[in-house]
């Protein structure tokens, strides 16, 4: 019986990540998605410094203006500095991208190493509840929280995504826990009488942690365009807020007279989600054998 | 393998249970008055009157589980119930705007396949040329690229600047409803204008489902030429390849007889899951595209804080999801001899 195959990949170690950029010599791509990464996560941090504008600006007397020295990017239809308010993107992919996976990670771990820990009813609990919220496409279960809450924000969105993500992590856990239990030190650690959850939290939870790890950071570009798709459809961050989906869901309708107002927020999701596949490709490369010199 | 298939339907019946608890949660996660929406909405104002009246048929003063079990009461009967919004049977709306997103995502997945497997074959097949690592950052960028982003853009290139289509809103031109209206037979409208032989209006459905299906499409080529070459390279470097080789055979027969149809295995699952992938972009692309199928019916649902609505869509799209990983897995265990008996 095959496990849903790309939810439930087995990942190892996170030491393994300094040996994977020795080894990524053979796979420079990797090297330019990790180099692309490292500039957004630069220009996100120093976004205040580096915009020359208030990304919230409304300036009714710059409306819809070319890409020009004073910007660089154009205005949008508001007026707005398109440049300035994708840096701020930036910062706002990231950081709602960052805070998604560490929700999802949290549950997903606590929950599958319960599961993969006690077994039986616990287990059988746990793991059919997990099955359940696998069972929604992510952006259709966030786009059914919207409609309950009837609301847009940033905290909503990030909700709406972390509700559904935490499942497969909850998966890899569990099997992870399985099998670090089994091993020799946790039996040793339980027979000289520590109690079961000092032997989860302090001797099991510590050696299960890089394969979720590895994958939440396979994850980071997928869970980025998930929040921009939902921007876009309008049930992300309100109106003007410079996120790149809904910066172009707002200027979708001048894009006939003034093509800079979607293009440049568009290049900057996909070269986000670029770096993120190129590196993702490197580290899996390196970890997943079976396809070395494959890819 | 019946056998299987059918343990595997059973474990089915909780999790589709789940999806109805978690759904209807949802749904009413925040109380709030939105009797007073709904009797907005279908033109009564909005008075104290016309609220308790649509309370009282919604059931919306009972306690929660009481609401949940009249709901799936009305589910089990096939009953989707009613929109408080449109006054019409949610099951009379999903029948209009369902066909329109199995016509999208049927042609997105044979332009994908069609695409893809050839991509990855010859990928694999001539690796490290030219042709290889042009299709493989196409892949890339593909798989990388925001399906909106990619709609607006087509629109910008070949409405805008090109003229190649016609406008990219709708199903159909506006005028084909005067000059020759199309009847509804099956709901789908490429076969009902082919059955009714109405060629102006086949033609321009066919013409207006061109950009959305290749919006749809594109990041699932990436996916599958992706691993369809992945897949196949793992193949033609078993020992099995190379006594084939080593037998004489050609490097056609090798490549395309002996590697290929093993290499297919895994990218069935690919294909299958990629089916319910389609079903979020074409949320997305029925949004660009202001295309009237299901997902732009749940974004206007959500909108008008209609709730049945809101649920028949998050339904459907969970167990279409459901049922194709179901049905996937299935298949692969079919077609993979080393899982046929163990299953």
């Amino acid at each position: 019986m095959i496990r849903n195959a790309p939810d439930a990949r087995p990942v190892r170690g996170v030491g393994q990540l300094r040996q994977a950029w020795r080894r990524s010599k053979r796979n420079p791509l990797s090297r330019v998605g990790a180099l692309i990464i490292a500039g957004l996560v630069l220009v996100s941090l120093f976004a205040p410094v580096l915009a020359p504008h208030d990304p919230r600006f409304v300036n009714l007397l710059d409306q819809l203006r070319p890409p020009s020295s004073a910007h660089p990017f154009g205005t949008d239809s508001a007026g707005m500095d398109i440049f300035s308010r994708v840096l701020h993107g930036g910062r706002l992919a990231l950081a709602s991208g960052l805070i998604i996976l560490l929700l999802s990670t949290l549950t997903g771990s606590l929950l599958g190493s319960l599961a993969g820990y006690f077994g039986g009813r616990t287990d059988e609990t746990i793991m059919r509840i997990t099955d359940v919220f696998l069972a929604f496409p992510g952006l259709i279960l966030a786009m059914a929280v919207v409609a309950g809450v009837q609301q847009r924000s940033l905290v909503v969105l990030v909700v709406a995504i972390a509700l559904r993500w935490w499942a497969p992590y909850a998966r890899i856990m569990r099997a992870q826990t399985m099998a670090v239990s089994a091993l020799e030190f946790a039996q040793a650690a339980l027979a000289s009488g520590a109690s079961p959850r000092r032997v989860l939290f302090r001797h099991i939870l510590p050696n299960t942690i890089s394969p979720i790890v590895v994958q939440a950071t396979l994850d980071l570009g997928y869970v980025i365009l998930t929040a921009a798709s939902l921007s876009f459809i309008g049930f992300g961050v309100p109106p003007g807020e410079p996120e790149w989906g809904r910066m172009i869901a707002d200027g979708r309708q001048h894009m006939r007279t003034a093509w800079w107002v979607i293009t440049f927020p568009g290049v900057a999701i996909l070269l986000t989600v670029l770096g993120f596949n190129l590196l993702g490709d490197g580290i899996r490369d390196v970890l997943d054998p079976r396809m070395q010199g494959a890819a | 393998m019946i056998r299987f298939s059918l343990r595997r339907l059973i474990l089915l019946v909780p999790v589709l249970v789940g999806i109805t608890l978690v759904t209807f949660t949802l749904a009413r996660v925040v109380p709030k008055n939105v009797a007073y929406v709904w009797a907005g909405a279908q033109g009564f104002r909005a008075t104290p009157e016309a609220a308790a009246q649509l309370t009282r048929q919604y059931h919306l003063d009972a306690p929660l589980p009481v609401q949940y079990f009249h709901y799936m009461a009305d589910l089990l009967r096939g009953d989707l119930g009613t929109s408080p919004v449109t006054t019409r049977p949610v099951i009379n709306e999903i029948k209009q705007f369902l066909p329109h997103t199995v016509e999208l995502a049927v042609s997105a997945m044979l332009l994908s396949v069609l695409l893809g497997l050839p991509i990855g074959v010859i990928s694999a097949v001539r690796r490290n040329t030219l042709v290889d690592h042009l299709s493989r950052l196409t892949a890339l960028l593909g798989v990388s690229m925001p399906v909106f982003w990619l709609g607006l853009l087509l629109q910008l290139v070949f409405y805008s600047w090109l003229g190649l289509v016609p406008d990219p809103g709708g199903r159909l031109s506006n005028r084909i409803r005067y000059t020759s209206p199309v009847q509804s037979v099956t709901g789908f409208l490429l076969v009902d204008t082919v059955v009714t032989g109405n060629w102006i209006a086949f033609q321009d459905a066919l013409v207006h489902l061109i950009l959305p299906a290749i919006t749809l499409a594109l990041p699932q080529v990436a996916m599958i030429s992706r691993m369809t070459r992945s897949s196949m390279l793992e193949v033609l470097g078993q020992d099995y390849i190379r006594t084939s080789r080593a037998k004489g055979l050609s490097e056609r027969v090798v490549n395309y007889r002996h590697a290929l149809r093993n290499a297919l295995i895994p990218v069935t699952t690919v294909v299958g899951l990629s089916l319910a992938w389609l079903l979020t972009g074409s949320v997305v692309t029925e949004v660009v595209f202001y295309w009237p199928g299901l997902g732009r019916y749940g974004v206007e649902a959500i909108l008008a804080f209609d709730f049945p609505g809101v649920m028949a869509f998050t339904i459907i799209a969970a167990c279409v999801f459901v049922f194709a990983n179901l049905a996937t897995d299935i298949l692969y265990t079919r077609l993979d001899p080393r899982l046929r008996e163990g299953g």
